[in-house]
């Protein structure tokens, strides 16, 4: 069994081949997951985290950091550019925040005209060059010129100060140390633009150096860390290869190399998956603009779906309602023991493969459109299509949140045959892997159905080839989904390992088809022919 | 965190001040309810008039900039005609400590002389700016008149539409809206 390697770790990346014979040792990972890094896998020290901060991350691969290893990636960028370009870090700092955090476009920009971008991000004043900033701190490397000797009055409170109160931005303008603190924790509580704080004189564009930051917030040690906080928010916020879990309470960044569509909170966070382009759950096959296109629609319709779609149905032959209230879509009404599909509300023995029944409920079939059809008719039918669609959506998002409820028990499922058997932990683990299959897989399914609703209808090979894909994943989806719902005794492990693998190749199939736009012909063997992973 | 010390020394100092054409007078005990008075600029449609304009200053001035409106009716682009609300930078984003209530009401002063119709308040009267400037001037001045000067004795226009039997403020209201056009005004009270 090849399954005790596979743990938490996420070992795959889109230039793999899928090929189910070879590397029993490897373990897909959603195809939409990037590769997690060795290092986001192991713990490390602080010494490494450093390290590590500035290191680029392979293309395709991604890992989870903590907010103190952002920190030092953010020097280790600053310091980067700073030496490029022969400014202080500090200053390559505020440069790198203008260009969003892209290097390539800041030396573009910075070499076509260094001064036009230093004054236009305020720093055309500061003095001071990047041999002066230290590898901790980027806190002292601007020079800051003397208040006046004899002492000024303050433009801010109207006040006589000695020369030894006042602080002095590179601009050259002097304000008291009071009232500068007033100024500077002012803006700090109009929350992260604070970083983007001018000289207080009128009209004058000189941005607060760090190092003056520190000096007029000494007296207030707290508002100086969240200076500090929001600098590295901005980081994350704006770094294409950083993103905030978007999980609620989560709080973990993920920092990602090129190419990572989509991303795991794991190991160590919370396990949600997102986009890393739009921080959204992930999403794939669909593309983040349709499923923005999509949210919206389903805002508009919402309530006329939400009227449509009642929580229950009625048993198909003895019409008791029906709540489902478990995640596979394969219905045994409990009064009479009849068996049918929640979706497609089909009988079930025409869903199995073994009664040479087609799984069709992934697919709709436009009604035969005649062309004096009316308005309303033809509005009716894109209801009916929309609706078609929805539901199915609906349906594997519910099943997606039954799924991870399932979790939850899963890991008692998990105790408790560990018990029974007298295995390993590891073992077991088998039970956990099909379910965050299941989970995955819904995921996925979810999205086929935005994607599907805004393939080309007159694409009809690409559909097809599609809805088969879509189909074949819906099918082992289920299975999968009813297995791991099985009483612990009836349940085989063999089997529960080998759909697991199917499931996953499936859903690989899927998603690169659909990235490749759906031309090729995906691998042309098929698994449920010829289950080829061998169990041992 | 407002500063008193400074709001008196700012008082002080304008109270010395009689050249630059405006004025401040403190309305509540704390100082924290000001009015302020600017004169229309010369050469403007606004020339002549007093506009009367509240300022409330808030907790954080000066770090944060005090809050005006144009208490007295004004036809300008950057000013709401209904609710006197001001578009002006400095009293937003572009505001600075070292800035003072005298500087900010120069500044009003200035924007009198030079409406910025692309980043208007008032979009009824900015479309009237770019697309009819002399019935935007014909309408500023008689807001002005109507509005923003002593009324020791009516406009000629309002008493003869008082005769002709609409109440007072009708006819004001319509001779405002007709910018002053007193055939248009007694179209719009006669169609109303």
């Amino acid at each position: 069994m090849s399954e005790e390697e596979e743990d938490e770790n996420y070992v795959y990346s889109d230039e793999d081949e899928l090929e189910l014979e070879e590397e029993e040792e490897e373990v897909y990972a959603p195809p939409s997951h990037g590769r997690a890094s060795e290092e986001g896998a192991s713990s490390r020290g602080s010494t490494e985290s450093a390290a590590m901060g500035g290191k680029r991350l392979q293309d395709g691969t991604y890992t989870l950091i903590e907010r103190s290893e952002v920190e030092a990636a953010m020097l280790a960028k600053a310091r980067e550019v700073s030496e490029l370009l022969e400014v202080s870090a500090s200053c390559a700092e505020v440069l790198l925040r203008y260009t969003g955090w892209s290097s390539e476009r800041l030396m573009e920009q910075f070499l076509a005209d260094p001064e036009k971008v230093s004054s236009r991000c305020g720093v055309d004043k500061w003095t001071g060059g990047c041999e002066g900033s230290t590898a901790s701190s980027l806190d002292s490397d601007v020079a800051l010129p003397p208040a006046p000797s004899g002492g000024l009055t303050c433009r801010i409170c109207f006040l006589e100060v000695p020369a030894s109160e006042a602080l002095t931005a590179p601009c050259g303008h002097s304000f008291c140390g009071e009232c500068y603190e007033g100024y500077l924790a002012n803006k700090i509580d109009e929350g992260s633009s604070c970083v983007h704080a001018t000289c207080p004189e009128d009209k004058c564009t000189t941005l607060v150096p760090p190092k003056l930051w520190q000096r007029a917030l000494s007296g207030i040690p707290d508002k100086l860390a969240k200076y500090k906080t929001f600098r590295i928010d901005n980081f994350i916020t704006f770094s294409k290869e950083l993103r905030w879990c978007p999980a609620p309470n989560c709080g973990k960044v993920v920092r990602a190399g090129a190419c990572v569509a989509s991303v795991k909170c794991a190991p160590g966070g919370c396990g949600f998956s997102f986009c890393m382009k739009c921080g959204e759950e992930a999403h794939q096959p669909a593309s983040c603009e349709l499923v923005q296109q999509w949210a919206e629609k389903c805002q508009n319709e919402s309530e006329t779906a939400n009227w449509i779609l009642a929580n229950t149905k009625r048993c198909p032959k003895c019409q008791t309602r029906i709540e489902k209230n478990q995640g596979c879509n394969h219905m045994s009404c409990s009064q009479c023991k009849h068996e049918f599909c929640w979706m497609c509300m089909g009988d079930w023995s025409e869903h199995g493969a073994s009664t040479g029944g087609y799984y069709k409920c992934n697919k709709f079939d436009p009604l035969k459109a005649t062309d004096e059809e009316s308005d309303s008719a033809r509005a009716k039918r894109e209801l009916d299509r929309y609706l078609h669609y929805y539901k199915r959506y609906h349906g594997h998002d519910q099943a997606q949140k039954f799924a991870v409820k399932q979790l939850e028990a899963t890991e008692k499922r998990m105790v408790e045959l560990q018990e029974s058997t007298h295995g390993s932990w590891i073992d077991v683990q088998f039970l956990k892997t099909a379910n965050e299959m299941v989970i995955d897989c819904r995921r996925a399914l979810k999205s086929t159905y935005i994607f599907g609703y805004y393939l080309d209808p007159s694409a009809t090979k690409q559909r097809e080839l599609f809805e088969n894909l879509q189909e074949h994943l819906e099918r082992f989806t289920e299975t999968l989904s009813e297995m791991t719902e099985q009483p612990l005794e009836t349940m085989d492990r063999t089997e529960v390992v080998n759909i697991t693998r199917v499931t996953e190749s499936f859903l690989h199939n899927l998603i690169s088809g659909a990235e490749s736009g759906l031309d090729v012909v995906p691998d042309a063997k098929d698994p449920t022919t010829k289950p080829t992973v061998a169990a041992s | 965190m407002a500063d008193k010390g400074r709001i008196k020394k700012e008082l002080t100092e304008l109270s010395r001040d009689t050249k630059s054409g405006v004025t401040v007078e403190v309305k509540s005990e704390d100082m924290h309810e000001l009015e302020g008075t600017i004169s229309g600029p010369e050469g403007t449609p606004y020339e002549g008039g007093t506009y009367v304009i509240t300022i409330s200053i808030p907790r954080g001035y000066p770090f944060e900039p005090p809050k005006m409106k144009f208490l007295t009716k004004i036809w300008h682009p950057n000013i709401s005609s209904q609710t006197g609300a001001i578009c002006l930078d400095i009293l937003k984003d572009q505001w600075s400590p070292a800035l003072t209530i005298k500087t900010a009401l120069l500044s009003l002063q200035a924007l009198l002389c030079s409406p910025e119709p692309e980043d208007p308040q008032d979009a009824q009267v900015a479309t009237m700016y770019k697309q009819d400037p002399a019935k935007f001037r014909q309408t500023a001045k008689f807001w002005t008149e109507t509005y923003a000067q002593k009324s020791d004795g009516e406009s000629a226009a309002i008493s003869r539409l008082v005769e002709m039997g609409f109440s007072r403020d009708r006819a004001v209201a319509a001779l405002a809206q007709a910018g002053g056009d007193e055939t248009e005004a007694v179209n719009k009270l006669l169609s109303s």
